[in-house]
């Protein structure tokens, strides 16, 4: 249920119920993360213990396919959901190919806002933004959006594990229309969705445990993830396991690609779209 | 990111020569560990660091060195290999195949060598690892800090908002808990209700309304946490702290937590006790006479026939007319003030004969006076009205006279289930008549025989048809101008009739017997088409100067199935366009018995001709009661205009209702028309309160067509002639 809460109350700063940013860098391995996030994760952990790969390959999709966009020319990132700052940020792999690239992080997580803001503390080309997805009129108009990012030049939107956040109720598809949009033609969309389509177990028993944050999760089914493509072309191999988009190596694949339980996949805004 | 460093060693493909035992054993490690943290690198960039990695350690084995290979576990962590697993499949791989790809033999001294070189590595890594997760710890507790720095100073500066709002708020507002108790109140509920914020404190707001009001606004409440309303509203009482009532409009808005559950209410209160006041005012005065306090006639006629209803079959009712003799002499005489003390005087001595439980009193119009007698015998009744005619007769002081007065008085005494209350009354004044015509100061009671009941209705009515063939019946044009700058904005037809012997008659003394004898028809169509015919003449001469004629249907009319065929075809054979003419309905009949509106309205708009609610303001109905009509304007009456006052300022109760009445019209895009604008005074306040149109002594009396002409010619209400 959606909090009928005044505009002008400030969102609290919950540290007493575990976040879907913390409980996202504790499967990474990182230490951004508190008891009552790690308490969580290990009982994910130990009906699921596949989270930590289904955490590190869609980490993996996301360095893939920054570095695919920096490859077709696109220099400015919208990165929707961004999380925590960890190792491997849209902006270091940017930049490492492209110095000069342009990021902008969201997400709706203040806490995860503020860390993003004392690291990037003196970097001119990116910033951080607290806002929510389900509020893309907010989330566009935000000072540091507008100021970091052309919208006459093609954009880079990163949505990579977000979608699972939003309910049924709120329209996701509708939500993607809104910021197709005011993406320029040539603009991409990355996006990775947890599935049930294979795992099934273990994610509807990460599912039943996760309720217990600050962000229950939808799974979706894969013709569910291809209906947020709409009005983009999927580039190759289209909507497949994060695993078998564009591996950089043979040996990252193995038999069994469906057990990183996220399909990933990059879309381009063409003028058909 | 500041504090992640860039891996330590460069790719080390492209350095050349490389032992192949090296090579396969760094594609050994690197398949190990990769899958062991989430490392920012390709496999390819990971195998070129390890590969690096892999030559020190070769190096430092063969040379029993294990000092640089702390570096290499610093290394590590720096490539972000600083998973749960990756130290333990590290040590697992460097142990088990680095001393045969650094080509050592296999004996103890190896063994030892590797022990030592392991251990190194490790202690390198731990310190590494270490210093990592207390550097990410102390980022996060900065952006903890900085989370909550920032959600505090949002909290204060959207408390800082809402206290503004609270303290400084004209409308009072409380904080309550779920029970309905008074949490918080801001200065204005504290000065609305005459209670401190501690005596509010004590009290629920229950304790502060009627029990009847807190019963209803409880109930409504409890559906509002139960999610049926999801906000209130309610116009009602409260008491105040010295036991005043107040009336207020409340909202009640429902606080949720985060899981949606009532956590607190929200109350705001807004004293209306001054409009509501002034609605009363109104309904009084337009009910009662403002001179006497006596019933009007209209009320008088209700409350007749509600008192005949609650009557026994068999009882008798009687109903005396009063007339004070050569009343117009004396007000024409001497001044208005003494008439004024004079009907005051009577009024009074009236009342004085009249047993309230079983009698009523009213002024009926100018010195009449009608009374009411309940259970009556003939006897009775005129044993009242001779006491009634002595007591009138008694001398009035009026500004140092004595003045000596009588009246006559009509009477009717019938049995009650053949009393009308309109027919008692017609009856009575024509007995009256007789009473005067016999050399006044007496009574007369009425007789069936003389004079059939509808005798002077009929008698006029029967005169109409005639009279509109001698042309004794005209339309004169009140001018309407625009209040901002008295632009001519359209005229409204009135009818007159100049009658050979009573002289000149307005439509009030003649419409109510054409009402009741059906002669209404004829003379309302014979108006409009009057009209119709003015304003089609008008077009032709002044084509788009040409003025807007309205024309103001009378009740039955409205009403009546036929009008719109009578407007159709008078709009066929004169040839006016329909926007030329305006239709006035009287607010009173707008909506039919179930409340709809009239059908022949929107057939009226859709036929293109523009429609106006006339009468807003008097009697029942408030604008809000005109929301949804389909229609261009609304009209206000002269009463409610009249509300302002005689004084330099206008009565403030008056100009917020007449605000409100504009405003609420201006939202519903219609136009806003008022009547009566007799003062410039009152056209000031119209004008500042955003009324569109006025009409009255303000803007000129009705004027015949060729004194219409010059405003057309100049476009406004003042032409130059």
């Amino acid at each position: 249920m959606r909090v009928n809460r005044p505009d002008w109350a400030p969102r609290d700063v919950d540290m007493d119920r575990a976040s879907a940013a913390r409980l996202y860098d504790f499967f990474l391995g990182g230490s951004f993360n508190f008891e009552v996030d790690r308490e969580l994760g290990r009982r994910v952990a130990t009906v699921a213990p596949a989270v930590f790969d289904f955490a590190r390959l869609n980490r993996a999709f996301l360095r893939r396919a920054v570095r695919f966009l920096v490859s077709q020319g696109v220099t400015q990132f919208l990165d929707i959901g961004s999380g925590i700052p960890t190792a491997g940020n849209v902006h270091e792999v940017a930049q490492r190919v492209r110095p000069g690239c342009r990021v902008v992080y969201v997400d709706n997580d203040p806490v995860a806002v503020a860390h993003s803001e004392v690291l990037l503390a003196g970097n001119p080309h990116v910033v951080a933004v607290q806002a929510d997805m389900r509020d893309p009129g907010a989330l566009l108009n935000d000072p540091g959006t507008a100021r970091l990012l052309d919208f006459s030049e093609p954009i880079g939107l990163l949505m990579v594990a977000v979608h699972h956040f939003l309910p049924p109720a709120d329209e996701p598809e509708r939500l993607m229309a809104r910021y197709r949009e005011v993406l320029p033609l040539g603009s991409y969309l990355a996006l990775s969705h947890i599935t049930s389509d294979a795992v099934a177990e273990q994610v509807s028993a990460l599912v039943e445990l996760y309720r217990e944050s600050t962000h229950p999760v939808t799974v979706r089914s894969k013709a569910e993830v291809a209906t947020l493509f709409e009005g983009f072309e999927l580039v190759q191999p289209g909507l497949v396991f994060t695993p078998q988009w564009r591996p950089e190596s043979p040996e990252d694949l193995d038999e069994h690609p469906e057990h990183a339980g996220v399909y990933a996949g990059v879309g381009r805004k063409s003028a058909l779209g | 990111m500041a504090d992640e460093q860039e891996p330590s060693a460069r790719d080390h493909e492209q350095g050349g020569a490389l032992d192949p035992g090296l090579a396969e054993f760094a594609r050994l490690w690197t398949g190990a560990v990769i899958t062991t943290s989430n490392v920012p690198l390709s496999r390819k960039e990971l195998r070129g660091i390890l590969t690096g990695f892999a030559e020190v350690l070769a190096e430092s084995l063969r040379r029993a060195d294990p000092e640089a290979v702390t570096e290499i576990g610093r290394g590590l962590v720096a490539a972000q290999l600083v998973g749960p697993h990756a130290l333990d499949a590290t040590l697992r791989v460097v142990g088990r195949s680095l001393p045969a790809a650094a080509g050592l033999p296999q004996c103890p001294e190896t063994t030892n060598q590797v022990i030592d070189l392991l251990g190194a590595l490790s202690a390198g890594y731990m310190d590494a690892l270490r210093e990592h997760i207390f550097g990410q710890q102390e980022t996060m507790k900065k952006a903890v800090f900085r989370a909550r720095d920032a959600a505090e100073r949002a909290l204060r500066a959207s408390e800082r908002r809402f206290r503004t709002l609270f303290s400084e708020s004209v409308v009072g507002i409380a904080i309550g808990d779920i029970q309905g108790h008074i949490v918080s109140s801001n200065l204005a509920l504290q000065e609305m209700l005459g209670y401190s914020a501690d005596e509010l404190r004590q009290r629920t707001a229950y304790d502060l309304m009627p029990a009847q009001d807190a019963e209803d606004m409880a109930k409504a409440y409890r559906k509002l946490i139960n999610g049926t309303y999801t906000s209130l509203r309610s116009e009602q009482r409260m008491i105040r702290g010295d036991g005043e009532p107040i009336w207020v409009h409340i909202a009640v808005t429902l606080i949720r937590d985060e899981n949606g559950l009532a956590d607190y209410p929200v109350v705001m209160i807004e004293d209306i006790t001054d409009l509501h006041l002034l609605q009363e005012r109104w309904r009084h005065q337009t009910l009662h006479d403002p001179l006497t306090g006596l019933l009007n006639r209209a009320l008088f006629l209700s409350k007749t026939e509600t008192a005949i209803g609650g009557l026994a079959p068999g009882e008798r009712v009687g109903l005396a007319v009063f007339g004070v003799d050569g009343f117009g002499v004396v007000n024409g005489a001497l001044s208005d003030e003494v008439g004024n003390r004079v009907l005051k005087t009577i009024a009074d001595r009236l009342r004085g004969t009249v047993d309230e439980d079983t009698g009523l009193l009213a002024r009926i119009n100018g010195d009449r006076f009608g009374m009411l007698v309940l259970r009556s015998s003939a006897r009775g009744v005129v044993e009242v009205a001779e006491r009634a005619l002595k007591r009138i007769s008694e001398p009035i002081a009026a500004e140092g006279r004595q003045l000596s007065l009588t009246a006559s008085v009509g009477i009717v005494e019938r049995p009650a289930d053949r009393a009308e209350p309109t027919e008692l009354l017609r009856d009575a004044e024509m007995a009256l008549g007789w009473a005067k015509l016999e050399g006044k100061a007496q009574w007369a009671l009425y007789e069936e025989d003389r004079g059939g009941p509808e005798r002077r209705a009929l008698e006029l009515a029967t005169q109409l048809p005639q009279a509109l063939v001698d042309g004794q019946l005209s339309l004169e044009y009140e001018p309407l101008g625009k209040l901002s700058d008295r632009t001519l904005a359209g005229v409204e037809a009135r009818l007159t009739w100049e009658h050979p012997e009573l002289g000149v008659l307005g439509p009030e003394e003649f419409l109510a017997a054409a009402e009741r004898t059906g002669q209404v028809g004829v003379l309302g169509r014979w108006v409009v088409r009057e009209a119709a015919e003015q304003a089609a003449a008008w077009a032709e001469e002044f084509g788009e100067r040409a003025p807007v004629v309205c024309i103001g249907l009378p009740n039955r009319q409205s009403c009546d199935q036929d009008l719109i065929r009578q407007l159709m075809s008078v709009v066929d054979q004169t040839g006016v366009r329909p926007e030329l003419l305006q239709l006035e309905v009287d607010q009173s009949v707008v909506r039919d018995r179930d409340g709809e509106p009239l059908e022949a309205l929107s057939v009226m708009v859709d036929n293109g001709f523009r429609v106006v609610v006339s009468g807003v303001g008097a009697g029942g109905s408030g604008p809000l009661a005109l929301a949804g009509l389909p229609v261009h304007g609304i009209k206000l009456a002269s009463g409610f205009v009249a509300t302002l006052g005689d004084g330099d300022k206008p009565d403030p109760t008056a100009e917020r209702a007449i605000g409100t009445a504009v405003s609420l019209a201006h939202l519903a895009e219609l136009t806003v028309h008022a009547a009566g604008v007799d003062r410039e005074q009152h056209a000031a306040t119209l004008r500042e309160l955003g009324v569109d149109v006025g009409q009255g002594q303000h803007f000129g009396p009705p004027a015949l067509p060729f004194e219409v002409e010059p405003m057309i010619t100049s476009g406004t209400v003042d032409p130059e002639w």
